[in-house]
């Protein structure tokens, strides 16, 4: 059995020939087969304790060394997340379009920017990025810092100059506050603005769900069905090939074979022929929350998505390897979407921040 | 074993070489990870990547010059051989997994 591996250079376009050997392996992946072709009841313990083990949670949220976590920082952050006048408008806060009420998203297909206009793709949850890396659909942003004022200063969202924005909260004694206790000065800058907003959102993490529960070894807390889903998850439905790990997500770029004239990441990345079409891996941590679903927002329920993976993609070039034509029955199609309801949690409640205003002289939290 | 020819995008980086030569070193790539953060090679060693996963992986180099080489598609069970010939670091990522990155510097 030999073949080979492709290469996504255009050969063509470069002055140095060379040469490369591939050596072809052979590759059983013993336990990815059984669950391919067997229930949960076929797989022994040893081989599905293993399986549980890929998706631990860990035990706290990673912060940079450049921007380590102080309870100043994240509750300034917190307030300006939810400050309407981070947008030019003075109506439109970050929490306009990532609702706690609604999974750190908004429930429609498409994100609604500045002037209520519709905006190209859906809005991306923002649950559990502390662990991210490369942000938004297309991975045009390197990072939380990077990130959080991209949205306030896109004239498509919330349409804020940050010079504006910058004298616009220096006049507010309350912020002049929180940034001396979270910075140690009171200079307002677009770098602590979206240092405090990063803190703020590593602090969005999900709970503990009932699949945590079970996997550590509560065999009460899932049904049997979520258990066969969990089965054919990692094994027939390879859905664990991108949605891996605790949060369920690889952090990569995979085309999914979505109806779209959108090429995702290969609009940052133009000569990879397997990132056209390719969009971010996101999260099924709470997943049930957040229809519509796809960068899109093409499919309607997790029914429709597993429809998708099993038989509605369409085949072009750039179509993840991963993706294959699954053959899922009835029954696969219920427990998977079984499964996939156990990885919701009951979160901490979000309060709404009283913001400071002008008149505030004195600011107390 | 097959041989490809290819081109290279970047001065002084050689792709893969058609000999028995030993690799200096072999990264495995596995979970979505690199077996190595770092490795340091001699100018002119290769280095054997190996697809110990069940995705497959789009290796790139970054040069130290800067430069950006995407990408090798490597299918699970598959390897590819770099020859290193400039001295300095290069960063090597996949392009379809981002998290995966690790250095290697190369020496004189």
């Amino acid at each position: 059995m030999s073949h080979h591996s492709s290469t996504e250079t255009d050969p063509t376009t470069t002055g140095h020939s060379q040469e490369r050997n591939i050596v072809v392996r052979f590759s059983w992946i013993l336990l990815t087969g059984l669950l391919a072709t067997q229930g949960v009841k076929a797989v022994e313990p040893p081989q599905l304790d293993a399986l549980k083990q890929k998706f631990h949670r860990p035990a706290s949220i990673p912060f940079p060394k450049d921007n380590p976590y102080t309870d100043a920082k994240a509750d300034l952050g917190y307030t300006l997340f939810f400050d309407p006048r981070l947008s030019g408008a003075n109506t439109m806060s970050c929490a306009n379009c990532h609702n706690p009420a609604l999974g750190w998203k908004d429930g429609l297909g498409h994100g609604v920017g500045h002037d209520a206009k519709q905006l190209g793709r859906a809005t991306p949850t923002i649950l559990n990025l502390a662990w991210a890396e490369l942000l938004m659909w297309d991975g045009r942003s390197g990072g939380l810092e990077d990130q959080a004022t991209g949205p306030i200063e896109s004239a498509g969202e919330m349409n804020q100059p940050m010079p504006e924005l910058l004298a616009e909260l220096a006049e507010i004694p309350g912020y002049r506050k929180m940034f001396r206790e979270a910075f140690g000065r009171d200079e307002i800058t677009k770098e602590r603005l979206s240092q405090a907003i990063a803190t703020f959102e590593r602090t969005l993490v999900s709970n503990k769900a009932p699949f945590d529960r079970w996997i550590e070894g509560d065999e009460t807390a899932i049904s049997e069905s979520a258990k066969r889903g969990f089965v054919a998850f990692n094994g027939k439905g390879n859905c664990a090939a991108c949605h891996s790990d605790w949060r369920f997500t690889d952090d990569g770029f995979h085309d999914i074979g979505l109806k779209s004239d959108d090429i995702g990441r290969g609009a940052q990345v133009p000569d990879v022929q397997s990132l056209q079409h390719a969009f971010k891996t996101p999260t099924l941590r709470n997943i049930d929350q957040r229809a519509p679903y796809m960068h899109d927002g093409s499919l309607a329920n997790l029914r429709e998505v597993v429809v998708h993976y099993d038989t509605g993609f369409v085949e072009r070039p750039s179509l993840s390897p991963e993706m294959h034509h699954l053959g899922l029955t009835e029954q696969e199609v219920v427990d998977l979407i079984e499964f996939m309801h156990t990885l919701t949690s009951r979160d901490d409640k979000i309060s709404i921040p009283v913001l400071p205003t002008k008149e505030q002289v004195t600011w107390t939290r | 074993m097959d041989k490809i020819t290819l081109r290279a995008a970047c001065a002084g980086l050689v792709i893969g070489i058609s000999t028995a030569a030993v690799a200096a070193a072999t990264i495995s790539q596995k979970d979505k990870t690199f077996s190595e953060e770092s490795v340091t090679v001699k100018a002119g060693e290769k280095i054997k990547f190996v697809n110990d996963d069940n995705v497959t992986h789009n290796l790139t180099l970054k040069t130290p010059g800067g430069k950006m080489k995407p990408g090798v598609l490597e299918k699970p069970g598959e390897e590819t051989e770099f020859v290193f010939d400039e001295v300095g670091s290069y960063e090597v990522r996949c392009l379809i997994h981002p998290k995966m990155k690790m250095s290697i510097e190369v020496v004189k």
